[in-house]
């Protein structure tokens, strides 16, 4: 069961009770019984305040209510518990009433009002929170809570009974490691946010949640570390959350195309993960984490390329190891970019830049090709596309058979009748190879189809014609920023301590500065004060540390 | 007006070496040898430092005014109209060198690579991606000219390393050939020369304003430049080395051959030389855009516009029709050296005028 305590925050950002006045004012057309609801409150006659719910809910199969009789100061009260059946616990609700209805009967003169006395000394229950207005009221109800309404009480007392059903923590699918942790976010948003509690024990860790969504209502959640990340980011990601004026949020990714800098760029430019430690580690960065409820993906804000290609498993391995295998990574998805093209340009456009050995058998094993070098690696790669395509919607079982069919016998058959040369079939291998080997999923996509306009440009100008495109999607990619931060960074612009962390990434111990594109709050990883050592215990470098000590140093002799 | 500031210091260093290689690097060697045969190197150096002096004008300016372009405080300095009428003469000059630019990389392209191709198709790519990325703004412009630094420097040095084997230091002699037995008109004339392929650095004119701390400039300006004339320099070097005074007179574009001598023994690739002429698609690009945003920055700042973005579609047919202009190859060199030499004199002299008057106006503020 998860239990939301931040309903009650008083900073809780706008919530649905203004937006949906906005959104009646803006389109009057569509009718929600809920925003007729929206101004009213409750009154103290108990069937009014159940027939006002009657009103809204009334002839829905599991909107059920429950009437029964509590006594305080030998004084009989009727109540009324409303709750939606399947969306709360039977357990909780049968606690509750057992509560009220046999231990009820309390003579204590000290307390004021009937309210006070239920629940200070009647609900055994934490979770109690006093709804004054019917759409507030509403809203707690449809997201699997329950009402309690006493006669002659203005007000409803909600109950945090949720219990949506959800599966269990289990090992995140897209992004597995050999060393590290095993557990992955859920569609509980609860779950989730304590994944990342359970990470981050910090009283700085600020989760703040908001509504979107004028029918699903979906919880949103977005988590930063107050002091480390820069607040006009964390301003920005709430401002841009709130502007989005829709009636459905499916899930993460769908929330992601409402927040994104650039909607026409194939290039993702908020990263997406499934792991509560990569979440945990970009806020540590000072990064803004959204979760959706819904949704086993986290979003994390700004996102710049270099993440694309780094996993969380490169913290947990030697650095040098770590920087090695980073480096095939990267050579992997150039590999996936251009590798087709480069081939393309060679052979129809440049053959002398094959050594002659070579050429001899790239010639034999074109020589009964009816076709030009674009058009059967186009071909084939649009073929290799269809496969994986099919291969991702096959269940598991026929999955596997299909690709062994498709690889191997197609391929095959293709070079026995003469439509493609073998060395075709190596280069598609390589290039499908390649993008598999990238981390990021939505990263990988946009280069294997960026690869498609790159061939018909090396098929029209050879590598002419390859270095035209790929300068035209370098200069995208300069162009491009993901919450003011450019795209490119840490290497464009240029920062020392950023590019300890890309292609290679130094040992960790050198680390001691969050990457500066962030412009967060707190640079230094190090506390403050202290000089960022190596192992030995050596000053690192100068810059590191120092003027943070320098600083503590002016206020200590102040204070003196 | 303040400008959003998002040019650092290494930023503007990058931008400037890379923006002032272009596709002149191709042909400048055989150009300058013609005048000074072996005294060439010397005058690219001193070419690099007469530029170097423009670059410290620009960049000490910039200073004084340091929430402004070139163009904004021109108007204040000379006054408006006078102000405008140069701004007009420099976005033409600009205008003018990216279309010869980019007609030059056209007929490189054309006879190496593309035999086939119409050079009005391999031009007009070339300025169709200048187009697209000269609606960036400011901030994206230095960016997009920084990422580009590696794959411009690099490919000329691998070429230099690789092609040393095949040089010969006889070819080089006499070193200091520039000062005895050549007519000054030469020397003038060949510094000239190398130092037109220069005027794109009046990008600091430009980037100043958006620097976070323009109290760099100048060093970063010098730097920048210095970097960009080594690079210069050391190619003069390595033509004159390994092909010498008479073989260069005969070589259309001397670097492109040397990338030709270069090859490594035993790799799986046997010529470099289309490979290092579509890596310079790299340098020539960054050149032509440099010069191209320069230009449209002048007419946006003539027209009071507050977005440049339209007016770069707007040039693109003239740039193509400028581009069209030198009816072959012969005429091309002639045009693409009187053109420099109108712009050497442009990109030096007015800075100096400015300066001139900013000096004299202080000066008179002070007394």
């Amino acid at each position: 069961m998860c239990v939301y305590e931040f309903h009650r925050k008083t900073e809780v950002p706008k919530t649905i009770p203004q937006w949906s006045e906005s959104i009646k004012s803006s389109r009057s057309a569509g009718w929600n019984p809920l925003e007729e609801a929206n101004e009213s409150k409750f009154t103290n006659n108990l069937e009014k305040n159940l027939d006002i719910f009657e009103g809204i809910l009334g002839g829905n199969a599991d909107f059920l209510v429950r009437r029964f009789e509590i006594q305080i100061r030998k004084r009989k009260i009727n109540c009324g518990l409303i709750y939606i059946d399947g969306t709360t616990s039977k357990t909780d609700l049968n606690d509750v009433l057992h509560a009220l209805m046999l231990d009820s009967d309390i003579s204590d003169r000290t307390r004021n009002s009937v309210e006070e006395v239920v629940i200070q000394q009647c609900l055994p229950y934490v979770d109690v929170d006093i709804k004054y207005s019917v759409m507030g009221a509403a809203n707690w109800l449809l997201s699997g809570n329950s009402l309690l309404f006493l006669d002659g009480l203005e007000k409803a007392i909600g109950l945090s009974t949720q219990a949506f059903k959800e599966r269990s923590i289990s090992q995140p699918q897209t992004e597995q490691v050999i060393q590290g942790s095993r557990e992955g976010f859920i569609e509980s948003i609860g779950t989730n946010i304590s994944l990342i509690r359970k990470r981050l024990r910090s009283s700085n860790t600020h989760v703040e949640l908001m509504q979107l969504g004028e029918q699903t209502a979906t919880d949103v959640v977005y988590c930063y570390i107050k002091g480390i990340a820069n607040e006009d980011l964390v301003l920005e990601v709430r401002n841009r959350l709130q502007k989005i004026d829709t009636d459905t949020i499916y899930g993460a990714g769908y929330l992601e195309q409402f927040i994104e800098d650039n909607h026409y760029s194939p290039f993702p430019q908020i990263q997406n993960t499934e792991r509560p430690d990569k979440a945990v580690a970009a806020m540590l960065e000072g990064r803004v984490v959204i979760l959706v409820d819904g949704t086993p993906f986290a979003l994390i804000v700004p996102a710049v390329f270099s993440q694309f290609y780094q996993t969380t498993e490169d913290y947990d391995t030697r650095f040098l190891m770590a920087s090695m295998i980073r480096g095939i990574r990267l050579v992997a998805l150039i590999f996936s970019l251009i590798f087709p093209s480069l081939y393309v340009s060679l052979i129809s456009f440049n053959p002398e830049m094959i050594p002659t050995k070579f050429a001899v058998a790239v010639a034999g094993g074109r020589a009964g090709v009816p076709f030009p070098a674009i058009a059967e690696i186009f071909g084939l790669e649009l073929i290799m596309e269809i496969l994986r395509e099919a291969t991702i919607r096959l269940p598991q079982q026929i999955g596997g058979a299909l690709s062994i069919v498709g690889v191997l016998v197609i391929g095959q058959a293709a070079v026995q009748a003469g439509f493609v040369s073998p060395i075709t079939v190596v280069i598609v291998a390589l290039t499908t190879i390649g993008s598999f080997a990238t981390p990021a999923y939505n990263a990988a996509v946009a280069l294997r189809m960026l690869r498609f306009p790159l061939m018909i440009l090396a098929g029209m100008f050879g590598l002419y014609g390859v270095m035209v495109g790929l300068i035209l999607i370098a200069n995208h990619l300069n162009s491009l920023e993901s919450f003011g931060v450019p795209y490119l960074s840490p290497v464009v612009p240029g920062d020392k301590y950023g590019l300890r962390d890309t292609i290679v990434r130094m040992p960790v111990w050198s680390m001691k500065k969050r990457p500066k594109h962030l412009r967060t709050n707190n640079p230094n990883r190090v506390r403050a004060g202290d000089v960022a050592t190596d192992p030995k215990g050596r000053p690192l470098t100068a810059a590191v540390g120092t003027q943070t000590a320098k600083r503590t140093e002016r206020t200590k002799k102040i204070r003196h | 007006m303040q400008k959003p500031k998002s040019v650092t210091a290494v930023q503007l260093t990058m931008s400037i070496g890379t923006s002032i290689i272009g596709v002149g690097i191709l042909a400048f060697p055989r150009i300058t040898v013609e005048y000074v045969r072996t005294g060439a190197p010397f005058a690219a150096a001193f070419a690099m430092l007469l530029m170097m002096c423009g670059g410290i004008v620009v960049a000490y300016l910039g200073k004084q005014y340091p929430n402004q372009t070139i163009f904004e405080y021109a108007d204040g300095l000379v006054g408006k109209w006078l102000g405008k009428l140069m701004t007009v003469v420099i976005g033409c000059y600009f205008l003018e060198l990216a279309a010869l630019a980019s007609r030059e990389f056209g007929e490189v392209v054309v006879t190496s690579v593309l035999q086939r191709t119409p050079i009005s198709v391999t031009v007009f790519v070339m300025i169709l991606l200048a187009t697209i990325a000269c609606r960036s703004d400011v901030a994206v412009f230095s960016r997009i000219l920084t990422f580009y630094m590696p794959f411009v420097y690099f490919p000329a040095l691998i070429i230099v390393v690789l092609s040393l084997k095949s040089a010969q230091l006889t070819n080089l002699m006499p070193i200091l050939g520039l000062f005895h037995g050549q007519p000054l008109s030469n020397i003038t004339e060949s510094i000239m020369v190398v130092a037109s392929l220069f005027t794109n650095y009046l990008i600091v004119g430009l980037l100043v304003p958006f620097m976070y701390r323009p109290g760099k400039a100048i060093k970063s300006t010098l730097v920048g430049m210095g970097i960009a004339g080594m690079l210069y320099i050391i190619l003069m070097f390595a033509t004159l080395s390994v092909f010498g005074i008479e073989e260069m007179n005969n070589l259309l574009w001397p670097t492109l051959e040397l990338a030709k001598t270069a090859a490594l023994p035993t790799f799986f690739v046997e010529r470099l030389d289309p490979v290092f002429l579509a890596v310079w698609v790299t340098a020539v690009f960054s050149a032509i855009f440099a010069a191209y945003y320069l230009a449209i920055q002048a007419f946006g700042h003539l027209f009071e516009l507050k977005s440049h973005r339209s007016l770069s579609l707007l040039a693109m047919p003239v740039i193509l029709a400028l581009a069209k202009q030198p009816a072959d190859i012969v005429m091309l060199y002639q045009v693409v050296q009187q053109v420099g030499i109108i712009g050497l004199c442009l990109t030096l002299g007015y800075p100096l005028i400015l300066l001139i008057v900013h000096v004299s106006k202080t000066a008179r503020v002070k007394s």
